[in-house]
């Protein structure tokens, strides 16, 4: 029995720091973790919808919209750009790793809205009826060659027919671009926009904006954030730092209090820490720097449980009780106030949660995951531990204990 | 083990002291003010590093020329490098504009850049509001549920002051607030109950083995001296945590770390010599009344 305690303990010991070693020098989790663009470098903007009088929001307006953003992003060629509504009628969109970020959030956010109309001010054709809209140079001029799809070119031709000789003024958003004369009936549904273009990139751009169609509402931008790459890495250094040091005084602190038994909460706070990683990566988790406080946070909430229960087995051990008998009484004595001490932060995570914005979701949902596997490798890791090293002895000389 | 402090019966020193603690606080808050960042107030914070020393003066000239001059700069570093420029909210042009000027300044490296509008600070402000209520009702709830209601009164008194005397002394530092802050203020709620939690499973635990004629008093001293160690260890490794945070996790979660730290530090002291108390007066006072009129109106 004790032998084979002994073995037992050695053996579950030596595999957890074969795998911890294994994790911190082979990195299989953290190269595979999602950072956020805090820690990446990048770029993110709120735009908010801000809808003409009379042209209400809806849910259709606002997918509309997300679609024509990410379209756009598409064109900027971002990897893993992500865009996604916020409350009811706000834009998020996240650009890791995007170079020219204030012209890249300049383009998003602009509206290229095209009108054609009749001499007497009627608005005949609009940017919903083109299929194409290309950047291009005819007669040594910058402009945008459209192309309308059927039922467009129908109206094109039916207005080029009837208003022969006149003007055919084109509106890009509102103001007046130019005002050609029709030569002649116009069949194919093609027709050249020579704005006051300077390049011809400035008027790809827009050829490019009028394919994405027009944002069906105008879109005010309300935050931005830029981070430089460098600073996203140097926050990656000092937030593993901080956690490096936090993991080594709390466990020096748990094992000047508690001693063995502080050593293999010790081992079992390891074990956390990687369970922690793991499940943040295993749910696709985005780690932003408020995430890595909440890592480090619940490092230090880990041992809470450890500590009460380890308390209370010194506290039976001093009233008399045997080693074995002692760490029963105290662990179950003790489970009853862990689960009801670690509710109310799960409460005031879920609210959080719920309530805050993306990166303090980030905050929230490792302090829940936390306290979830805290409950197992500070209760049941533990427990098991201590069993074992009650059952070798090692527990039975009462100081290794009560220190 | 031998400790045996007496809780108690000092009381009135603990109220005292903590009045004192609370009206300090009180101070901080509503005469020093807290120091809203941009993310309450709206504007634009610029980290820009230069490629040589510059002076505030210059980039404060450029500021002038925009009529920015209720900007803020502020020198990160020793080098006289990297300014931390905060503006009032600006427009994408004038921004743009801003930018290219400070190019006469020197040239430099756009290292990070937020801006927010104040639509999001008054929302940020409704928002925390409401979570704190939430939480408020939530966590009363269940300590009615699983303990009593005196207790979970009793506990969020002891928290309400926890925060506000956390709240009052980052208000003093006066460091720059940032939305971490409210998620600071939030964890406090959740996490320093704990420890409330955990006396009062104790007193819960011993009433029920109260021996005939002890006093209920006793049954409390008792029970925080029984949970004294454990109250300071557990906030110590949490405190260990935050301080590794606040001095090496750089400078975008400084007000998280420092909220937490005397939010924990607060509620373990509030927990030991607010929350007890004051149920144990609660609790003594109603033993009185039930004595004074032995058929309660309220058959519980």
């Amino acid at each position: 029995m004790r032998q084979r305690s002994i073995l037992t303990l050695v053996l579950l010991v030596a595999v957890f720091i074969a795998a911890g070693s294994y994790f911190s020098v082979f990195n299989p989790i953290t190269n595979h973790l999602k950072y956020g663009l805090d820690l990446r470098g990048g770029v993110a903007a709120t735009y908010q919808a801000e809808p003409r009088p009379g042209e209400p929001v809806d849910s259709k307006t606002m997918a509309k919209a997300i679609q024509i953003l990410s379209f756009r992003i598409n064109k900027l060629g971002v990897t893993e750009p992500v865009i996604q509504q916020v409350g009811k009628n706000r834009i998020s969109v996240q650009l890791p790793g995007v170079k020219n970020q204030e012209q890249a959030l300049k383009f998003l956010g602009e509206t290229a809205q095209l009108e054609i109309k009749s001499p007497t001010g009627k608005v005949l054709l609009t940017g919903a009826d083109l299929s194409n809209a290309v950047g291009s140079i005819q007669q040594g001029q910058y402009g945008v060659s459209l192309t309308f799809d059927s039922k467009g070119a129908a109206i094109f031709q039916a207005a080029t027919t009837k208003y022969l000789g006149k003007t055919l003024p084109i509106y890009l958003n509102g103001k007046l671009v130019e005002a050609p004369q029709v030569q002649q009936a116009i069949t194919g549904g093609k027709a050249f926009m020579s704005g006051n273009f300077t390049s011809l990139k400035q008027a790809q751009n827009t050829a490019l904006l009028l394919q994405s169609g027009a944002l069906p509402v105008p879109l005010k931008r309300i935050s931005l954030v830029t981070v430089s790459a460098t600073l996203g890495h140097q926050s990656i250094v000092a937030s593993e730092r901080a956690a490096a040091i936090a993991i080594v005084l709390i466990g020096l602190a748990m094992i000047f209090w508690y001693r063995l038994a502080g050593l293999l909460a010790d081992i079992a706070l390891g074990v956390y820490a990687f369970l922690l990683v793991g499940a943040l990566w295993a749910v696709h988790a985005t780690i932003t720097i408020p995430g890595i406080a909440g890592i480090i946070l619940s490092m230090g909430m880990a041992v809470d449980a450890n500590v009460i229960i380890f308390s209370r087995v010194r506290e039976e051990m001093v009233n008399g009780k045997t080693p074995r008998a002692a760490i029963e009484v105290g662990f179950r004595n003790a489970i009853r106030a862990i689960m009801d001490s670690n509710a109310t932060t799960f409460i005031s995570a879920i609210i959080l949660f719920f309530l805050g914005s993306g990166d303090v979701k980030g905050f929230a949902l490792t302090l829940m995951i936390g306290i979830i596997i805290s409950l197992f490798t500070a209760v049941i890791l533990t427990r098991a531990f201590i069993r074992l090293a009650a059952d070798a002895g090692w527990a039975r000389i009462r100081a290794v204990f009560v220190g | 083990m031998s400790l045996k402090l007496d809780f108690i019966k000092h009381w009135k020193l603990w109220f005292i002291l903590s009045a004192v603690v609370t009206v300090i606080a009180l101070y901080g808050i509503f005469v020093r003010g807290l120091n809203y960042g941009i993310d309450f107030t709206g504007g634009t914070q610029m980290n820009l590093k230069f490629s040589h020393a510059i002076t505030t003066q210059a980039v404060n000239r450029v500021l002038a020329q925009d009529h920015l001059s209720q900007s803020t700069v502020v020198m990160i570093g020793t080098a006289h490098r990297q300014v931390l420029v905060t503006t009032p909210t600006i427009s994408v042009g004038q921004r743009s504009q801003l930018l290219g000027k400070m190019k006469a300044v020197g040239s430099y490296q756009e290292i990070s850049t937020s801006q927010v509008s104040s639509i999001i600070g008054q929302q940020t402000e409704r928002t925390a509001l409401l979570a704190v209520i939430l939480a408020t009702v939530a966590i009363i709830i269940y300590i009615t549920v699983r303990f009593e209601f005196r207790f979970a009164v009793a506990g969020i008194i002891a928290l309400l002051l926890d925060v506000i005397m956390a709240v009052g002394m980052v208000a003093l530092i006066h460091v720059v607030l940032t939305t971490y802050f409210i998620m600071a203020v939030l964890t406090i709620f959740g996490y320093s109950m704990n420890d409330r939690i955990i006396v009062f499973d104790r007193i819960r635990e011993n009433l029920h083995r109260q021996k005939k004629n002890e006093p209920v008093q006793d049954v409390v001293n008792r029970s925080l001296n029984q949970v004294l160690i454990r109250s300071i260890n557990t906030s110590t490794t949490v405190m260990l945590a935050l301080a590794a945070l606040l001095v090496l996790g750089g400078a975008s979660l400084r007000d998280f770390s420092l909220t937490m730290l005397l939010g924990v530090f607060f509620g373990t002291f509030t927990s030991l010599f607010i929350a007890s108390p004051v149920w144990l007066l609660w609790r003594l006072r109603d033993d009185a009344r039930r004595k004074a009129n032995p058929k309660p109106v309220r058959a519980d």
